[in-house]
């Protein structure tokens, strides 16, 4: 098809817009191209963060069953040394009971020994002269051997609501009795527990027990399964021992 | 007839040696202008084979409308608003319109041409 000069100059100058136009499409073109290919790479850095992301995961995980197992490990020591620690405890209880420390009741015997004050009062009236005083009345020495005698079928024992324990101590100030530095007035209440018929038995057969009822002294005894002791107030010193070492 | 074609074709192997591009957020706006500037081409086509063609007419449409095309869709992003679909729509249009145009006269010249032919040849 053959064409007019001036449409020929026309399709020159649309050919003209056209190389402008396709310019511009591969512009275009190239722009996306660019875009998808940053779009990838942005994918590809996500992906490897994610991967990185995911072996801190798995090394997180491993770290959390290691602690895991390490807590179970100290759970379970801790369950043997509890064990230990309520038999130590137990220990302990009975190391009190045997110091004193706790109250105690049970079967045993109540004593009650009082000064002979009929009888003195009697003697005095009928023999002056040969009246003593100190014959009718209950001394330390009594109370003391008395609980010797008691001691070794006793659990525990008590003098006027007074814990008598292994470093306790019964001493005449004048005309006073003291137990761990408390004063006693007669009537005096001494509480035993233990076996009540082997305690009746080593009362009965004890030298003191003779010599106050040869007295006249006043001795009430009497079985009781509920007797009760306090606990001891004093406190255990040792200025002059130390523990021996095993070496 | 097939020179812009070739124009075309001329620009897009320039294009492409170039491998130029520009910033990613101002893509849509270029897609945008090359669909103007498509239209506006095939416009300029249709009115060569119409005998109608008008150079400043087309040159001014072509860079109007390729400019224009893109701040729409500009203002459009600036309103939250997609016109850019509307212009899309609108060359789409319009490129299919044209094209549809030049068929029309490409096979009309055609048919006039192979009737001129078998005229001269009865003679």
């Amino acid at each position: 098809m053959r064409h007019s000069k001036l449409e020929q100059k026309n399709l020159l100058f649309l050919s003209l817009l056209a190389v402008v136009l396709g310019f511009l499409v591969m512009l275009s073109i190239n722009t996306n191209q660019a875009a998808n290919a940053n779009a990838e790479n942005t994918n590809a850095e996500l992906i490897a963060y994610i991967e990185e992301n995911e072996l801190r995961i798995a090394e997180l995980e491993t770290e959390i069953r290691n602690t895991r197992d390490a807590i179970a490990a100290l759970q379970s020591e801790q369950v043997e040394e509890r064990t230990l620690l309520a038999a130590k405890n137990e220990q302990l209880e009975r190391l009190n009971d045997y110091a004193g420390y706790t109250e105690l009741s049970g079967e045993g015997l109540i004593i009650v020994i009082d000064d002979n004050s009929v009888g003195a009062e009697l003697a005095q009236k009928n023999n002056p002269t040969t009246y003593n005083a100190e014959h009718y009345l209950v001394h330390d020495k009594d109370l003391l051997y008395l609980i010797r005698a008691l001691a070794g079928h006793a659990e525990a024992i008590a003098v006027n609501n007074i814990r008598f324990a292994n470093s306790a101590s019964i001493r005449c100030v004048g005309t006073v009795i003291m137990v761990n530095s408390s004063r006693l007035a007669p009537p005096y209440e001494l509480r035993v527990i233990g076996d009540a018929a082997a305690l009746q038995q080593a009362l009965e057969g004890s030298a003191r027990y003779a010599a106050l009822v040869y007295r006249q002294i006043p001795i009430k005894v009497s079985v009781s399964s509920e007797v009760e002791v306090p606990a001891y107030n004093g406190v255990y010193s040792t200025l002059y021992s130390t523990i021996a070492s095993n070496n | 007839m097939w020179l812009p074609l070739l124009g075309l074709i001329v620009g897009m192997l320039i294009g492409s040696a170039l491998t130029l591009s520009i910033p990613i957020y101002l893509a849509s706006y270029l897609a945008i202008a090359v669909l103007a500037g498509l239209d506006s081409l095939l416009g300029g086509w249709r009115a060569i084979l119409e005998k109608k063609f008008d150079g400043p007419i087309l040159m001014s449409g072509f860079f109007v409308n390729v400019i224009l095309a893109a701040a729409l869709a500009y203002l459009g992003d600036l309103l939250g608003v997609d016109l850019y679909l509307a212009a899309v729509v609108a060359f789409g249009f319009r490129i299919f319109n044209n094209i549809g145009a030049i068929r029309h006269v490409i096979i009309e010249q055609r048919r006039s041409a192979r009737q001129q032919a078998a005229r001269r040849d009865g003679e």
